[in-house]
């Protein structure tokens, strides 16, 4: 598909080489892995997994309320926004212009 | 002690030290393994379940009573012409107006982006250099790419000096480097790469600070969180995955797996509560911190191709995006309705940036340009 053809012209620059792998974390990206180095892995991620669940949570109507909350504070300076006086934005005026 | 694993190009090998012993140990492991296995099936369950009872309305029902946004006409002001190649990356200085750029056949170029002068050039000796950044203070810049390395250029005011003579390796993966940000100051720099990791490196001694696993692939981007909210960073990658960092500890503290292909891009919302996150599925999204999930789709169904890039405007409202099929999305954030959409690139969109006090937003390209863009009103 299109959106592959510019990931792949990247894999096709790299230079084939040997990689190495030193860190036990790494594991994570291999697979078939047996005996002691797959079971630490499966124990990293349910150790992972009960951080992430432990985290402290609000509801989402909370949250939007705040993220709206923002939004319409800031939305004055905002220039992309509602745009600032003209004048006061420097890339207003075309490059023959401008003012050194 | 750690295996020892290596991969060659169509084979893979692996030597495990197994003495006699633990072959007895092996139908104790393979019980623990099982029961490991399903210990971490049940947290996930539980995990969507903590999420999905705090799920109590959408973003987009929150907003209904907030005015709707009108016309936008946005325009390129300047465009800056220079770069051979594909532009693969580019950032803002702190002085909102000089900005530096990257592309696909090594170059690095600093432009005033007032005037559209280019100030310093440097011809990296990598092709592919897909991350470029601007140090705070303005005196240098970061980039890498196919090196695998991250490297400083301080940027001299003598414009005749040879900025590659100066040039300090900082960061050294095993992979392509796709990202790279200085924290606060010029002293240090973080770095994602196709290697599967992100690491935090002193860039004077280029000791390596912190290093982050836990990606399952490529990461493609990172952004820091704004600094009044601490020392958290977010990352996104080809295992589809946005991670939230703990700088100072290594640990990965938040995950967000909803999006259903490579992450491209990720920008925190401007008051550090949020991200967004822009991927080849052709769908940005807005993922909450304190809600712990993701909470706003941005998409349409005439929109088929990925996004390289986002950005989100000073007071978070628009979310800009950049694309695949060379054109520019504007999202109203809080309605999850699209404003606007931009041409002029004649080609796919590969970079966009917000200036850094929100009066203009510039876009880099594979049609080897840089636009920056205003509000016209």
């Amino acid at each position: 598909t299109y959106n592959f053809y510019g990931k792949i012209q990247i894999l096709t620059h790299f230079s084939v080489s040997m990689l190495c792998v030193w860190r036990p974390a790494h594991f994570f990206m291999l697979v078939n892995m047996t005996s002691n180095s797959s079971l630490s892995n499966m124990r990293r991620l349910v150790e992972q997994l009960k951080l992430e669940a432990s985290v402290e949570r609000i509801k989402i109507s909370q949250a939007a309320a705040e993220l709206q909350q923002y939004c319409l504070q800031n939305a004055s300076k905002d220039a992309l926004l509602v745009g600032v006086p003209t004048g006061s934005n420097p890339f207003r005026e075309p490059r023959s212009c401008a003012v050194v | 002690s750690c295996d020892f694993a290596a991969f060659t190009f169509g084979q893979k090998y692996m030597r495990s030290p197994l003495s006699p012993e633990m072959a007895t140990q092996e139908v104790p492991l393979n019980e623990t393994l099982a029961h490991l296995k399903t210990e971490s099936e049940t947290l996930k369950l539980k995990l969507e379940e903590e999420r999905a009872k705090l799920h109590d309305v959408e973003l987009h029902q929150v907003a209904e009573k907030v005015e709707g946004l009108g016309q936008f006409v946005m325009k390129t002001r300047r465009t800056l012409k220079g770069h051979g190649n594909k532009v693969l990356c580019m950032d803002w200085c702190k002085d909102k107006r000089r900005i530096v750029s990257s592309s696909q056949d090594g170059k690095v170029i600093v432009w005033d982006a007032f005037t559209t002068n280019k100030e310093h050039a440097v011809t990296m000796p990598c092709t592919w250099v897909m991350a470029c950044a601007y140090a705070p203070s303005g005196c240098a810049v970061a980039c890498g790419g196919l090196d695998n390395k991250c490297s400083v250029y301080p940027l001299s005011l003598d414009k005749n000096e040879n900025l590659a003579a100066k040039k300090k390796s900082v960061a050294m993966h095993t992979n392509y480097l796709s990202a790279c940000s200085f924290t606060n100051s010029d002293m240090q720099i973080l770095t994602s790469s196709g290697d599967g990791t992100c690491a935090l490196w002193d860039v004077e001694s280029g000791q390596l600070l912190q290093s982050f696993h836990g990606h399952a692939a490529d990461v493609l981007c990172l952004d820091l969180a704004p600094s009044e909210t601490g020392n958290t960073f977010v990352s996104g990658g080809c295992d589809k995955k946005a991670n939230v960092w703990d700088m100072r500890s290594g640990q990965c503290i938040q995950s967000f797996e909803t999006h259903e292909s490579d992450i491209n891009s990720v920008r925190y919302y401007p008051s550090g509560d949020a991200f967004a996150s822009g991927s080849d599925d052709a769908t940005c999204r807005l993922y909450d911190l304190r809600a712990d999930r993701e909470v706003a789709i941005y998409s349409k169904e005439s929109i088929i191709f990925g996004v390289s890039s986002v950005d989100f405007s000073l007071s978070g409202r628009l979310l800009f995006g950049g694309y695949n099929d060379y054109t520019i999305n504007v999202w109203d954030v809080l309605k999850g309705t699209r404003v606007s959409i931009l041409f002029g690139h004649e080609n796919r969109v590969s970079t966009l940036r917000v200036s850094p006090d929100g009066t203009a937003f510039c876009t880099g390209s594979w049609d080897h340009t840089l636009r920056v863009w205003i509000l016209m009103c």
